[in-house]
């Protein structure tokens, strides 16, 4: 900017100088040479009323008379020259056709003007006639308007020159004085404009600087909140560029992949290069939505591929793993209930049709019978175990917990078993008469030691014995409860897996016992809904501990465990 | 003119790449086809093969049109000498994955594959040889491809094995010998498809340090 100043300075410097010194010499050019014309007029005038013969007669006789500072010629009428005072007349060419020679021929007098062989200096003439026709002609040269010009050139350049360098030196102080204070100008705090004119500046600035710093905070406020979905997110996020580069990757993405180092800037195929997710990734950035499986790591996620407004690709990686484990158990459960149900209907309609069809034998008619109401009881027991697991999935029990003594629930529960027991020969006990409460729901917790005590009783042999314990740690109140059997035990493969629903350590076994294989199932989701922990030790032939683990009685466990599918093996 | 450069070795990654993943695709599926007796699966690889040939000569045009034309030097020059080898040993394992899945094709409805142990764990270790030595080009990992060698005793090992286990069965039953000399050539497949994998592992070492088989040629 400052150049500039100094540059358009010096122009303007220049450009009216030489304008002026141009205008000036024109003027001056002008008056002179109307000075001239009209004293070569005079001159030639005076001589008008004489002829030539006598103007040549007072010449040669009073050289004196023969004026010496112009050029006097007399012509005759036919432009022969017949005298000169400068030169001899008759050396000159014929002066006929000059312009102010024909002119005065015609009207008396003439005048015009001629540069001589160089421009640099010119000659101006003024004819008049004389009464016998001849012509005579005055003429002075002087300098041309370009010697004149040539000869202002110097002075006119010396004062440009010295002009320039005033102008310069002008220029510099204006444009400090300009530059200097905006430059001083501090545009953190608050502006104060330095000379009025910048006022208007400094309020659009302080606008815009305010503005600025609001779309900012905005700005950033979004992206830390668009960062803090992304970082804690356990989807995986990725955004890919129209070109098929990865433009940003969130932290999940790197447990996903496995990665150790930073993907943003590679190409999408460094991530995923199965041909069918590489074509997939090539139709979402062509504008179209898909979805696709991808197994990493043992794990298995579904992808969402989606285009993006612009250009560009996004892609959701879900983790699966868990729903789809989910999704496999609950179709097994689902054809394992359908096999259970069949399984007694089957009995029943079997030995009901014989009796219908009155193949049976009077004899036999009392067993099918009983038969049939074995089955059917069987059955409902069945059906009851399933509501009941349907009902712990759905609600979980419904309902808060409450201070619940659960030595008091297992007496009672011994109490109803303690016919059973005696049937089948086993011993049944319940020690410990102190209260043991913990955060629950009686009517699970009945359920789950009629499950664990009948089981005790059912697989146990004539003679043996059941016996429920109780312990309170004195340090954090928890509340352990063994459910110990002399019973045929459990090798100890199936230790873990007699929780899961529908399995039976001895297939052939069941039919005989009657059970419904969902019983231990059933005491474990009721456990893990009480925030508790059950776990089993046996020796094969030698009898079964099941070790149950609640927490104390406390306010801050009133609501029910939250329980995942594979939590409970289903 | 370097920018230009850049962009079509990008595209040269990014090619291999997909060249990597359909040779992926047809070992496991050869090998699909070989476990499950699944014609289908067979000649779908088979067909595939076409693809992976293709896409070769794509590469190979790409990379001569590149040398020819922009003349790269160091260690560009090494990047695409690197790839016009490594399509070499890719084209290979794919014509390898086809031969097997064409031999599969023969043997279907035989109750072959139970009888050779060391067979299914040679299919394993080349899937994973194939599989880490293109890791290791797409994440650029000297360690990675080192690896894939250490593998390949595994699989030469395995080789011997299956032998044995295959001479055993013929002398246990003459008329073994029908399947037992189409798995034997099958094994051989895998064998050598871990040596292609090897060599693909080579040349990704030299695409990152110049180096290949431990000699600085860059």
């Amino acid at each position: 900017m400052r150049a500039r100043i100094r540059r358009d300075m010096a122009l303007l410097t220049a450009a009216s100088i030489t304008l002026v010194a141009v205008a000036l010499c024109l003027i001056f050019y002008r008056q002179f040479a109307m000075t001239l014309q009209a004293e070569i007029k005079a001159r030639a005038e005076m001589f008008r009323e004489m002829n030539a013969a006598q103007l040549m007669a007072a010449w040669s006789a009073q050289p004196v008379f023969v004026p010496n500072d112009m050029r006097m010629t007399l012509i005759a009428p036919d432009g022969t020259a017949l005298y000169d005072n400068t030169v001899i007349a008759k050396t000159l060419d014929n002066h006929a056709d000059r312009a102010e020679i024909r002119r005065a021929r015609a009207v008396g007098f003439g005048a015009s003007s001629r540069y001589s062989d160089t421009l640099r200096r010119q000659t101006s003439y003024f004819a008049v006639r004389l009464p016998d026709g001849c012509i005579l002609r005055a003429a002075k040269t002087s300098d041309s308007i370009f010697a004149l010009f040539g000869r202002a050139l110097p002075p006119v350049a010396a004062v440009i020159t010295l002009l320039a360098i005033i102008g310069h030196i002008a220029a510099d102080r204006l444009t400090s004085r300009i530059v200097e204070p905006l430059n001083a100008m501090r545009l953190d705090g608050e502006i104060i404009p330095p000379y009025d004119e910048l006022t208007p500046l400094a309020r659009a600035i302080t606008e815009q600087r305010e503005r600025i710093a609001g779309q900012l905070t905005a700005l950033a406020e979004r992206t830390a909140t668009i960062n803090v979905i992304m970082d804690n997110m356990d989807e995986g996020a990725l955004l890919v560029s129209r070109q098929g580069t990865i433009v940003a990757a969130n932290p999940s993405i790197g447990t996903i992949f496995a990665l150790s180092q930073p993907v943003i800037g590679n190409n999408i195929l460094t991530l995923l290069r199965e041909p069918h997710l590489a074509e997939l990734t090539r139709r979402a950035l062509a504008g179209h939505r898909h979805e696709a499986t991808l197994k990493r790591q043992e794990r298995e996620y579904r992808i969402y591929f989606s285009p993006v407004l612009g250009g560009g690709a996004a892609l959701l990686f879900l983790d699966t793993t868990e729903s789809g484990r989910a999704e496999r158990l609950r179709r097994e459960f689902s054809a394992n209930v359908s096999h259970e149900l069949k399984t007694p209907l089957t009995s029943i309609s079997g030995y009901a049709e014989i009796l219908a069809e009155g193949l049976a034998r009077p004899g036999d008619q009392a067993k099918f019978l009983a038969k049939i109401k074995d089955e059917s009881a069987r059955l409902l027991a069945l059906i009851d175990d399933i509501l009941l697991l349907s009902r712990l999935d759905e609600d979980r029990g419904g309902g808060d917990f409450t201070e619940t003594d659960i030595a008091a629930i297992a007496a009672k529960t011994a109490a109803v078993l303690a016919e059973k027991a005696e049937a089948a020969g086993v011993s049944l006990r319940c020690a410990g008469q102190e209260p043991m409460p913990i955060p629950g729901k009686p009517s699970l917790l009945a359920e789950l030691f009629f499950n664990l005590l009948e089981n005790a009783i059912k697989y146990n042999r004539p003679g043996g014995e059941v016996e429920v314990t109780f312990r309170r740690d004195d340090h954090d109140r928890r509340v352990t409860v063994v459910v110990r059997d002399t019973g045929i035990g459990i090798p100890q493969a199936a230790w873990e897996r007699v929780f899961e629903r529908f399995y039976r350590v001895d297939t052939s076994r069941a039919k005989k016992t009657g059970g419904t294989g969902l019983g231990l199932a059933i005491a474990k989701h009721i456990v893990l809904i009480h925030h508790g922990e059950i776990s089993l030790t046996s020796r094969v032939g030698e009898g079964t501990s099941v070790t149950l683990m609640f927490p104390g009685w406390t306010t801050k466990l009133l609501t029910p465990a939250p329980v995942t599918a594979p939590a409970i093996g289903r | 003119m370097r920018g230009r450069f850049n962009e079509q070795l990008t595209e040269l990654n990014n090619n291999l790449i997909e060249m990597g993943a359909l040779i992926e695709k047809a070992i496991a599926q050869a090998t699909e086809a070989l476990e499950r007796r699944d014609a289908e699966v067979a000649r779908s690889v088979m067909e595939n093969d076409d693809l992976i040939d293709s896409k070769e000569k794509e590469i190979e045009a790409r990379c001569l049109n590149l040398l020819l034309r922009q003349q790269p030097v160091a260690h560009d020059l090494s990047q695409v000498s690197a790839i016009l080898k490594m399509i070499t040993d890719m084209e290979r394992i794919g014509d390898h994955a086809a031969d097997i899945s064409a031999l599969c094709l023969g043997l279907s409805g035989q109750e072959y594959i139970m009888k050779s142990e060391s067979i299914p764990k040679m299919a394993t270790a080349t899937i994973r040889m194939v599989t880490g030595s293109i890791d290791a080009f797409v994440n650029r990992d000297v360690a990675g491809a080192k690896a894939i060698k250490e593998c390949d005793a595994l699989v030469n090992a395995l080789f011997l094995v299956a032998k044995k286990e295959l001479i055993a069965l013929v002398r246990e039953e003459a008329a073994n010998g029908e399947w037992a000399f189409d798995l034997w050539q099958i094994a051989k497949y895998y064998e050598r498809i871990g040596d292609h994998a090897v060599n693909i592992a080579e040349w990704v070492i030299f695409a990152i340090t110049g180096q290949h088989k431990n000699r600085q040629i860059f």
